[in-house]
């Protein structure tokens, strides 16, 4: 089971690498900023999934809170002496 | 109509252009540039200037944004740092202001010219944009960095100027991370 999981995290891997060589420099560095639109959007729609009724201005404040506690999140170690 | 992020980005470059002040994006747009694209929520700017860059974008840009009061300090560099807020969205903007430090100058004059839907924009190289991602390692937090840095590596094998990185890394200590983080991209 682990060694599948492995190995289909690999394979995604590859994909992901192969799609980022397909793509010309002009077109990574464009796609960041619609990919944080789309993620709002997700967290957008979940907020009022859990808040029926709740108005466009509250849940973007909801949506600025949840990044704000994002940023405030303990750090992870990170070492620089050995990449795991 | 909201403005998108890279709506945002293109307002302040060209603010920054408009005043003067020649600049490159840093962070996560610039190792988007090079790796695996990813959501970012922020932008880093770096720019060249002996003005007052926070001043003078504040009477550029206008009331649709929003200033950090006080200007920080980053250890790493020395460099000042302003935070900006673009008021409609959640975008987060970072100016760095140029530093004399060794590293930062030299990957400024590196910049090169890209495009940023449709606009021309400054990009540091991709040496330039691993070897600052592994500097910036010491600041806690970063551990996206480490993964930008594995996907950069990844995605230009074979192109990249190894003793140069090499050669920063030495002096930064962080020679050790790229040897095994290089060996790993060779994997892919």
């Amino acid at each position: 089971m682990e060694e599948d999981i492995d190995s289909v995290s690999k394979s995604i891997r590859r994909e992901r690498v192969a799609r980022a060589r397909r793509m010309t420099v002009d077109e990574r560095v464009s796609e960041g900023g619609p990919l944080f639109d789309y993620a709002c959007s997700i967290t957008i729609s979940g907020i009022k999934c859990q808040n029926p009724g709740i108005s466009d201005a509250d849940a973007m404040f909801e949506l600025r809170r949840r990044l704000a506690i994002g940023e405030r999140r303990p750090a992870r170690a990170v070492s620089t002496t050995g990449a795991s | 109509m909201t403005a998108t992020p890279n709506q945002v980005v293109i307002s302040l470059v060209s603010a920054l252009d408009a005043e003067g002040v020649a600049c490159m994006l840093v962070g996560s747009f610039s190792s988007n540039a090079y790796g695996i694209p990813r959501s970012t929520k922020d932008v880093g700017v770096l720019g060249q200037s002996d003005h007052d860059i926070a001043r003078l974008l504040g009477e550029r840009l206008g009331p649709d944004f929003r200033f950090e009061p006080q200007m920080s300090l980053e250890t790493i560099t020395s460099t000042t740092k302003n935070v900006i807020y673009h008021k409609s969205t959640v975008f987060k903007i970072e100016v760095f202001h140029l530093s004399s430090d060794a590293h930062d100058t030299q990957r400024f004059s590196r910049r090169r010219r890209g495009m940023l839907d449709g606009v021309e924009v400054w990009l540091p190289s991709p040496e330039n944009v691993v070897i600052t991602k592994l500097r910036w390692l010491r600041v806690p937090g970063r551990q996206n960095d480490i993964d930008d840095v594995a996907d950069v590596l990844a995605v230009q094998t074979g192109k990249l100027d190894v003793a140069y990185m090499r050669n920063w890394c030495g002096q930064h200590g962080t020679l050790e991370t790229i040897e095994k983080l290089m060996i790993q991209a060779d994997l892919v």
